[in-house]
């Protein structure tokens, strides 16, 4: 229900239904005629008013009673010859409605006016009082209100639209309606109309239209663009509800083949991973050479074990400190894998490849050395490997093969793990052809750890034993008893200079080792983590649209 | 640990040099984790006959993280940045185990040079953008060109 926004007057001639029976309806031309349009109409009643159908009339002034008094006192803002009733064929012959014109004044006068008007052929009344030259006062105004009812009663008493104008406009309007209230050739211009074919007998009038809200349509238009914008924002939120659930299925197929050992998230470089506490401590700790466990029975860190071992007596030990008791231990699974006592392999390294320091093997007086050995059968000093496995990574770091168990999985399984995995699933089919064809030559840093890896086992081999690089000797080595290997591995050289930063006794050093390596751990977190670099790589805008489309 | 370790791998290289690491020392007395190199150009290629002075930052927590070598002598390699001596070599970051020392570092640098790189993780795209339209005459020249012109001689 748009209320009106502008009206517009144009002359009409139409038939006399006198001299013929056809009711025909012509519009003339603004040039010999009266045209007049304006946007300053305010709407006071919209009873029966419809913006498809506007009003639309011969502009006329209602006729009131004889005798009415209201007759004089409206006279002054009507003149003589204004188009009425009259002026214009029997309504029944009319071809067209009627709009009603009348000054709004006294209660009883505009009562006697609205009164006046037929329900029948009338479209719509339009009344002028008070306001600007040309703005008619607003529709709350009180110059509308009829005596002591209330505006909105008398409105829904008459079942006709009505309208307000300023009065200047209403005047121009009517003394132009009394110039077309008379004969053809009477009018504007009529000698020019009669001319031009008109029976002087038709009628010239002013017909009023008036029209709906130009803004109307254009609701219509932002609903448009709202529902466009709505479909577009619901075609986002489900595929993003699509690629959720999508990756959520990715993630836990990818969950899956982790824990079936299809993928090795750290060797393809897609997670580094990390080995926790207890797995370490499920890891065999045994005496370099003699193979006799060590006497560790918890999962206390692994390093204070190791120190309690191996010198009991140690004076600066804590004394508050007490045994660590078998009850400790949680599952009793790992306890009785534990107790088997277990057998060393015979591959046995001569050194530590994370600190270089040789093993020594008990015999005499002396204690053996401790050493850790992985799943891969390589061995490390516990205090040099425990620190990198916890800290850094969970590569073997001579054969980079996963120390973690088959089937672990870390807890969280992230997106950008998917992605990457997904990645290297792409990449590493081609990658492999153009290797096997390529050769080794000229495809650069990505193949060269197991080159370099390689090397350093020749360089190794120079004045050691060779040491095993990917596991693939150890049928050669096994053949080696492990007594030839101690001897080979006696240190020639190196410790006839004592470095200074050294401490002089073998208990003390490895404390001081142990310190350190956790000092220096806690700083400097290293290899980076492929993923925390891709997450500082990656800019936020991207993360954004990561989040909203995995 | 870092500085124990660094001193067993200087012995091991001063009691058994490689062929491919013509000096490795501190760069001062003082500080260990600060390193001078001089590697040689591998033989047959466009770098022979350079030597190449690197230097190695090692870190703290060395050997659990890589050291830091960068190039002091501008080395004209698709993996090595012109300017600023940076390589681009997955054993640096990623691929790092304990395992690896600083010879055996070197030696893999000394491989990348032999091997011509990857132009397809450049650092110097002049020399990438030859190897990759296959202008391999071009890429050695312009190697050959600024190995005489900085490594040699020195």
């Amino acid at each position: 229900m748009g209320p009106a926004s502008d009206y517009e007057i144009v002359t009409e001639v139409f038939t006399n239904p006198e001299w013929t029976t056809q009711r025909t309806i012509w519009t003339l031309s603004p040039n010999i005629s009266f045209y007049y349009d304006s946007s300053y109409i305010v709407t006071l009643s919209d009873q029966l008013y419809s913006p498809n159908d506007p009003p639309t009339g011969l502009l006329y002034v209602p006729d009131l009673k004889a005798g009415d008094p209201c007759i004089n006192l409206t006279a002054p803002y009507l003149p003589t010859h204004v188009t009425r009733l009259a002026n214009l064929p029997p309504t029944s012959d009319l071809p067209t409605y009627l709009i009603a014109i009348a000054p709004w004044t006294t209660t009883e006068c505009n009562t006697h006016y609205l009164d006046a008007i037929p329900l029948e052929n009338v479209k719509g009344f339009l009344v002028f009082q008070g306001g600007g030259v040309f703005q008619p006062p607003t529709a709350d105004d009180n110059v509308w209100n009829l005596g002591n009812t209330s505006a909105d009663e008398w409105k829904s008493q008459y079942t006709f639209p009505v309208f307000a104008i300023s009065p200047e406009q209403a005047e121009n309007i009517l003394n132009v309606s009394a110039q077309y209230s008379g004969n053809l050739t009477d009018v504007p211009n009529g000698h020019l109309l009669t001319e031009s074919g008109f029976d002087s007998r038709d009628y010239a009038r002013l017909s009023l239209t008036i029209n709906p809200s130009k803004s109307h349509p254009l609701p219509s238009l932002w609903i448009f663009v709202l529902v466009v914008l709505g479909i577009l924002l619901a075609i986002i939120f489900l595929t993003s509800v699509f690629l959720h659930l999508l990756q959520a299925r990715r993630r836990n197929s990818l969950r899956r083949r982790v824990a079936n050992g299809e993928v090795d998230l750290e060797a393809l470089g897609i997670k580094r991973l990390t080995v926790p506490q207890d797995i370490l401590d499920e890891m065999p700790l045994y005496t370099y050479g003699s193979g006799e466990p060590a006497k560790q029975e918890s999962t206390t860190a692994i390093t204070t074990v190791v120190e309690e071992s191996v010198v009991p007596n140690k004076l600066d030990s804590p004394p508050s400190s007490p045994p660590t008791s078998p009850s400790v231990s949680p599952a009793p699974a790992r306890r009785a894998r534990r107790a088997k006592p277990h057998v060393p392999t015979t591959l046995q390294q001569p050194t530590c490849a994370i600190c270089l320091d040789d093993f020594v093997a008990a015999h005499g007086g002396t204690q053996g050395t401790i050493v850790r050995e992985l799943p891969c059968q390589h061995i490390f000093h516990p205090e040099c490997v425990d620190n990198f496995l916890r800290e850094s990574s969970s590569l073997c770091p001579m054969c980079k093969k996963t120390a973690l168990p088959t089937g672990y999985c870390p807890r969280n399984i992230t997106n950008a793990m998917v992605r990457r995995e997904r990645m290297v699933r792409r990449i590493r089919p081609r990658a492999e052809a153009s290797g096997e064809e390529g050769g080794d030559g000229a495809d650069g840093g990505r193949r060269r750890p197991t080159n370099a890896l390689a090397r350093l086992s020749t360089w190794r081999s120079s004045n050691r034993l060779p040491s095993s690089t990917q596991g693939a000797d150890p049928v050669e080595l096994t053949e080696r008893p492990p007594a030839a290997t101690l001897t080979t591995a006696q240190p020639t050289d190196g410790i006839s200079t004592p470095p200074p930063v050294q401490p002089p006794s073998n208990s003390r050093r490895r404390e001081w080792a142990r310190r350190r390596a956790e000092a220096m751990l806690g700083r400097n977190q290293a290899p980076a983590d492929p993923e925390a670099e891709e997450e500082r790589a990656t800019p936020g805008w991207r993360k954004a649209l990561r989040s909203l489309f995995p | 640990m870092a500085a124990k370790r660094l001193i067993k791998e200087l012995d091991a290289y001063h009691s058994d040099p490689s062929p491919a690491v013509a000096i490795l020392q501190p760069a001062d007395d003082g500080d260990l984790l600060h390193l001078t190199a001089v590697l040689l150009g591998p033989q047959e290629t466009a770098y022979e006959g350079g030597t190449f002075t690197l230097t190695l930052a090692v870190p703290p927590n060395y050997p659990a993280a890589p050291p830091d070598i960068r190039f002091r002598t501008p080395c004209c390699h698709p993996n090595v940045n012109f300017k600023t001596g940076e390589i681009c070599l997955d054993l640096l970051k990623g691929s790092w185990t304990p395992a690896y020392g600083l010879i055996s570092t070197l030696e893999a640098v000394q491989q990348l040079l032999s091997a011509g790189g990857n132009p397809d993780s450049p650092y110097n795209l002049d020399v990438a953008r030859l190897m990759r339209e296959g202008d391999l005459v071009g890429a050695e020249a312009l190697v050959r060109f600024y190995t005489r012109l900085y490594a040699w001689g020195r």
